[in-house]
């Protein structure tokens, strides 16, 4: 399935806000999560990274991971934590809205 | 939703660490792959190959951070590319959406910028001579308004008393004779000679390019004959010569010095390419024989309404002074302009406000898909706008589709447009100054940002439903879907009635046109053919000597194989040339009546098969010398003897050919069927023919009409040789004489193809605009239907309840639209032709015509609503 663009932003805060972690993971993370249903291109991610921090949504630092290689790690901000916040009570009462509509008047 | 986060803590990515970014994405891809058994050089290759265009995703990422300062210019060209990217990748996705509205709006700019760049080159532009708004055409008016030809005392007379006028010069009719052979090239050639008077170039306000005008010595009465000549008959026919000296060319049996070559392009009046000083052969005195056409200039700020007080008050002196031997009452000031584009103003603006309407049909067909687009994405944009998609963003990409198909829209149209314009030239009547028209950019600014517009706006009509709406419209889940509602209904209703409007104009020029085509013009077209001959008066300077080649050729023509009949006449009907004269009738005095006057040889009744009524035709004893004698037609006998046999009765001085002749009596030998010389739409005159023994003066450019059974294709070469054996320095031009009769009906057939392209194309328009209409309606109610089948209606009533739907919109549209044209034809009215501008025909089979189209647009989309799948609808929607 192809990503909206406003909904890959989402899903990054959403990934990021369990524990800071870098693009490959996030990647990885809502492949797996969506049940290989939701794939982010790296042409996507990247600059949405970028835009995020740029916002001040996230933060970066460079650190290692597991296996000691070098990697960027992403983590939320307060204020990104606040717009996730803001975005899935947004995204919840849109999907109830769709389902009011799709399952028509309750007879 | 809220954009401000407080103070931002300030980015750590630099540009150095993109790149190093990206490497390690590749790295812990490798590394994956590894772990899964994957080979390292393999892993590598898969991770690279998985990445996306590395550099592409580097050069992004960068400009993001670069753009600390939002309105750099790189960054701006950057998010404009990427939008429009977007809005490719987004069109190419709906190719059936972008080509419809790219075509619907190529066609609206089409129609509008050719028929445009016509009436603006016809109307508007100036003509193509120096200050062309101070030029003005003179004519005589007579006794009951109608206008005539200049006597040239007349025109003297008000040179030297009026004040009004720059300059003014006399010049050739052209109704007065056609073409006139000009030897001195290779071959005879037929040309357009002008006479013109000393001052017509100063008057023009053009002067030969090469060598020089006449002087005045040179445009007196038997001076050395000297001729200015075209641009492209000193090419063509001189051969171009840096220098004049010595090259003449024999212009009416005389040798012309040439002294002078105009500009390229400069072939006033008409298309003349030789003008001659009608000094030469010295001026009639008579104030009744109306030779002469005249040009003159403006004073500065002198109008046209005063130059015509001026030349009323001299005219009515002169009247006074000269009583019984002037008939001019007064005198016509006409704009150049106005006297150049004549009946044709009112076609053109009518062809305009036609194309006008289907630019607005194209509109409101665009408004209409664009909505309809919208809606069906407004699922689309309302979970971009909920996610945090910037509202400025969805706007500007929006703007940046819209514009995009507005401005490749608006390139097709300008294509077409030319393309419109070439045919729109290659059929458009002549007459008309419109040869130079092309697609300029008076037209780019006239249509061009009306359509771009509407494009915007209503590409731009789903973003606002977006932004006013908020979080709201989700929470309804239908403020989107419901911007476009009300407002498509109008928009089908306009376009409805837009299509009749055209449709029952179309239907009353086709009408008008079936009763042209009806018309009895009072002789028989098919199978004739005509040939236009000049007799070079060069060679046959007696004009006994020019009827007797014309008697040969014309008993040779008769003797060829398949000719049945054969006769000749000065000016053939609906050729656009008639004489008329003033006649007397002996024993009651002047009568002050004008009738057209033709001369004819041959057996040129029976070749046209103008029926004999009463008495005789000519014969063998209508010679020169014989007593004179005059046939009349129905419409004369009726009018000039009415209750009485016309045949015996005698007339006299026929347009003024007693300075010729001599006063003397014709007698009426017989009666022939009316013609209608004028065109088929103009009723028959009084008209007169006189024999060409007996009036050989202006039998020296007449036109054969020879009836032909079989194929006029297999006698032409013999005719040709025929009159090559006997002369061949005689021009010789070949028509079928139906060619007259259609360019007779040139400009109604002009407007008629025309108007017709424009109700063909209103029509689809329509019908297109409400298959998309219906189609949305039917996939938005997708569930509904389900739901309605589920409980047990047949398939068959839901589709006839959505055609119902529809035709319910179409029937109020087809109702405004009728109105419309009742009060609209008004407009038509005067082009109508034995038609009533309420023609019920016309409406009836318009409003048929568009019902029958959208009842099929209707239908095609609403089986679909057929087909659904209850259990499928009401599951999925």
């Amino acid at each position: 399935m192809d990503l909206l663009k406003g909904t890959l932003d989402v899903l990054i805060l959403r990934t990021l806000s369990d524990s800071p972690s870098h693009g490959y993971a996030v990647a990885r993370a809502i492949r797996e999560q969506s049940a290989e249903t939701l794939i982010v291109e790296e042409g996507a991610l990247y600059p949405a990274l970028r835009r995020l921090e740029k916002r001040g949504l996230l933060k970066a630092s460079w650190g290692r991971t597991d296996t000691g290689r070098e990697a960027k790690f992403y983590a939320l901000t307060a204020p990104g934590k606040k717009q996730l916040k803001q975005a899935m009570s947004d995204w919840d009462r849109y999907v109830e809205a769709m389902g009011l509509v799709l399952r028509g008047p309750q007879a | 939703m809220s954009e401000s986060h407080g103070r931002r803590p300030a980015p750590v990515s630099t540009d150095e660490d993109v790149d190093r970014e990206l490497r390690a994405h590749l790295a812990l891809h490798a590394e994956r792959l590894i772990a899964e058994g994957v080979s390292p050089a393999e892993a590598r290759r898969k991770a690279r190959e998985a990445f996306g265009n590395f550099s592409a995703i580097s050069t992004q990422c960068r400009h993001i951070s670069a753009s600390n300062s939002p309105w750099t210019l790189s960054t701006m060209i950057d998010s404009i590319v990427s939008d429009v990217r977007f809005a490719l990748r987004t069109l190419r996705r709906s190719p059936v959406f972008a080509i419809s509205a790219i075509a619907t709006l190529a066609i609206g700019i089409g129609a509008n910028s050719a028929i445009y760049s016509v009436v603006h080159t016809a109307l508007i532009r100036p003509l193509p001579y120096p200050e062309a708004d101070r030029l003005v055409s003179l004519w005589e008016r007579n006794e009951g308004g109608s206008e005539s030809a200049i006597a040239a005392p007349n025109f003297f007379d008000w040179q030297a008393e009026s004040s009004s006028f720059a300059s003014m010069a006399m010049m050739s009719t052209f109704f007065f004779g056609g073409r006139t052979s000009v030897l001195g090239g290779e071959q005879p050639v037929r040309l357009y000679v002008a006479g013109v008077t000393e001052d017509f170039f100063r008057t023009m306000g053009v002067m030969p390019s090469r060598g020089r005008a006449f002087d005045t010595a040179e445009t007196q009465e038997g001076a050395a004959p000297t001729i200015v000549v075209s641009e492209r008959i000193w090419r063509n026919l001189l051969g171009a010569p840096e220098d004049l000296t010595g090259h003449t060319l024999r212009v009416y049996g005389v040798e012309a010095t040439v002294i002078g070559v105009m500009p390229s392009g400069f072939n006033f009046p008409g298309d003349s390419d030789v003008w001659w000083p009608i000094g030469l052969s010295g001026f009639n005195t008579s104030r009744t024989s109306h030779n002469w056409a005249a040009i003159a200039r403006l004073a500065p700020d002198v109008s046209v309404a005063t130059a015509q007080q001026e030349l009323d008050t001299i005219g009515a002196a002169l009247k006074v002074a000269h009583g019984e031997e002037i008939d001019a009452v007064g005198v016509v000031v006409r704009s150049l302009r106005d006297e150049l584009v004549g009946g044709a103003r009112t076609p053109m603006i009518l062809l305009l406000a036609a194309a006008g309407l289907v630019l607005l049909l194209a509109c409101t067909n665009l408004a209409s898909t664009l909505l309809a687009r919208g809606t069906a994405r407004a699922d689309e944009i309302a979970v971009r706008g909920a996610l945090g998609a910037a509202r400025g963003r969805l706007i500007r990409q929006l703007f940046t589709e819209s514009l995009l198909i507005g401005g490749t829209g608006a390139v097709c149209g300008l294509i077409l447009g030319h393309l419109g314009l070439t045919a729109l030239l290659q059929f458009a009547p002549g007459g008309v100054p419109v040869e130079t028209a092309s697609v300029g950019g008076g037209v780019v600014g006239f249509v061009a940002p009306l359509t771009l517009l509407a494009t915007l706006l209503f590409g731009l009509v789903p973003a606002f439903g977006i932004t006013r709406g908020g979080t709201d419209a989700l929470r309804s889940g239908r403020g989107a879907i419901g911007v476009g509602g009300q407002l498509w209904n109008v928009l089908v209703v306009a376009e409805v009635a837009l299509a009749i409007l055209l449709l029952t104009g179309a239907g009353l020029m086709i009408r008008s046109f079936w009763q042209v085509m009806q018309v009895h013009t009072g002789y028989e077209a098919e199978n004739v053919l005509t040939a236009e001959v000049a007799i070079p008066s060069a060679l046959y300077a007696e004009d006994g000597d020019a009827a007797r080649i014309l008697e040969a050729m014309a008993s040779d023509i008769a003797a060829l194989p398949g000719v049945e009949a054969t006769g000749f006449v000065n000016h053939l009907p609906m050729a656009g040339l008639s004489i008329n004269g003033a006649f007397n009738v002996e024993g009651s005095g002047l009568s002050n009546a004008y009738a057209s006057y033709r001369v004819t040889g041959g057996n040129y009744f029976e070749a046209m098969r103008i029926p004999l009524l009463e008495g005789r035709l000519f014969d063998a004893r209508d010679i020169q010398g014989a007593e004179p004698v005059v046939i009349v037609n129905a419409s004369f006998a009726a009018a000039v003897f009415p209750g009485e046999s016309a045949v015996g009765k005698r007339i006299g001085n026929l347009a003024n050919d007693n300075w010729i002749y001599g006063d003397e009596w014709m007698r009426i030998i017989g009666v022939v069927g009316d013609v209608r010389h004028g065109g088929p739409e103009r009723p028959a005159h009084r008209e007169t023919y006189v024999h060409y023994l007996q009036r050989p003066y202006r039998a020296r450019g007449p036109s054969f009409a020879i009836r032909i059974a079989g194929d006029p294709a297999a006698v032409t070469p013999l005719i040709r040789e025929r009159v090559a054996r006997l002369d061949d320095q005689i021009p010789i031009e070949f028509k079928a004489l139906e060619e007259h009769v259609q360019a007779a009906a040139a400009p109604r057939t002009f407007t008629l193809l025309v108007l017709g392209v424009f109700a063909a194309v209103a029509l689809s328009l329509a019908a297109v605009g409400i298959y998309g209409v219906v189609s949305y309606a039917v996939a938005r109610r997708h569930r509904e239907m389900g739901i309605r089948m589920a409980l047990g209606a047949a398939p068959r009533s839901v589709q006839r309840m959505v055609i119902g739907e529809s035709l319910r919109r179409v029937g109020i549209g087809v109702a405004l639209g009728v109105g419309a044209a009742v009060a609209a034809t008004r407009l038509l009215d005067s082009m109508l032709f034995e038609v009533d501008r309420l023609d019920p025909v016309a409406f009836v089979a318009g409003a048929v015509a568009l019902l029958g189209a959208a009842t099929l647009a209707s239908w095609l989309p609403a089986r679909r609503s057929a087909r659904v799948d209850p259990a499928v609808a009401i599951r999925n929607d």
